[in-house]
């Protein structure tokens, strides 16, 4: 048995952006996991906020190149000066 | 970044292989990023080739190991906001959704809603195009900070290095981006008529 701090949903969603990007320190990612499992509306939030943020990585990336633009700069550095 | 040479006896040959080997693959994130920045593809090309110039020119001193993805998105962040923010007769807007709520977007989704997981296919339905449009609409600061997390994937420590500012700085960034984003986002929603008014 450990002292864990048990957090309420104030205090969960507070963190869950954090959480979510996987910035929150060990012992605060056990704390926002021990309350997910026991709480589905929190657990909601969170689902949404993971696909917010996957929709957009899949919707904005991925872009073509214009055709010959990598050739192009590669003939523009061979082109300058070398570094010093 | 990284301040010693890598490797003393290295020729301008072998500093041109390592940047084709090292360099070339990540173009096509950097052109995307580009892309999201200016806002339109003919500053977008010229970013990147001014990126990849100035990159070559310190890519001698660039110790191999350390972050290159990083290293170059922080020139391509520095060559943005010096030259071609400029250009863009955009006000540098510090301003944000400062009263928008927090879950704007679940609340609303969820509202209209009584399937479960009807929020995420309101989302999924969005058109790739209006989701980009929806990300460059965003102020500049808080756009790079959504670009540069959610897009590219870097962590707040990289982010405040790419960026030069502190951590909180990004998380406050990226939190009013997100939420900026969001209205955006549900405004395409209503549009679209995924959604009703």
């Amino acid at each position: 048995m450990t002292d864990r701090h048990e957090m309420d949903c104030h205090e969960t969603l507070r963190e869950l952006e954090r959480y979510v990007d996987g910035e929150c320190l060990r012992e605060l990612t056990l704390e926002v996991e021990a309350h997910l499992e026991g709480c589905t509306d929190c657990t909601d939030h969170a689902e949404f906020q993971r696909h917010l943020k996957l929709m957009v990585r899949s919707k904005c990336s991925g872009e073509p190149m214009p055709e010959g633009l990598a050739e192009r700069i590669r003939e523009r550095i061979r082109s300058a000066n070398p570094p010093p | 970044m990284a301040k010693a040479r890598s490797a003393p006896t290295e020729t301008d040959q072998d500093i041109l292989d390592r940047f084709d080997r090292d360099v070339l693959p990540l173009l096509p994130s950097l052109y995307g990023a580009a892309l999201r920045m200016t806002r339109n593809p003919t500053d977008a090309e010229d970013l990147l080739q001014d990126t990849t110039l100035r990159a070559y020119r310190g890519f001698a001193t660039f110790q191999e190991g350390t972050n290159l993805k990083a290293w170059l998105y922080r020139i391509l962040t520095n060559s943005f906001i010096n030259t071609y923010r400029k250009r863009q007769r955009e006000p540098r807007t510090v301003e944000g959704p400062e009263d928008q709520e927090d879950w704007f977007l679940f609340d609303r989704l969820g509202a209209r809603s009584v399937e479960p997981s009807a929020e995420e296919d309101v989302l999924d339905r969005i058109p790739d195009a209006d989701v980009k449009e929806a990300l460059e609409s965003i102020p500049e600061n808080f756009r790079m900070a959504v670009l540069l997390a959610d897009v590219e994937g870097f962590s707040y420590k990289e982010i405040a290095e790419i960026t030069d500012v502190p951590i909180g700085t990004v998380m406050s960034r990226l939190h009013r981006g997100r939420k900026a984003l969001e209205k955006a986002l549900f405004d395409v929603a209503k549009e679209r008529g995924l959604v009703d008014d």
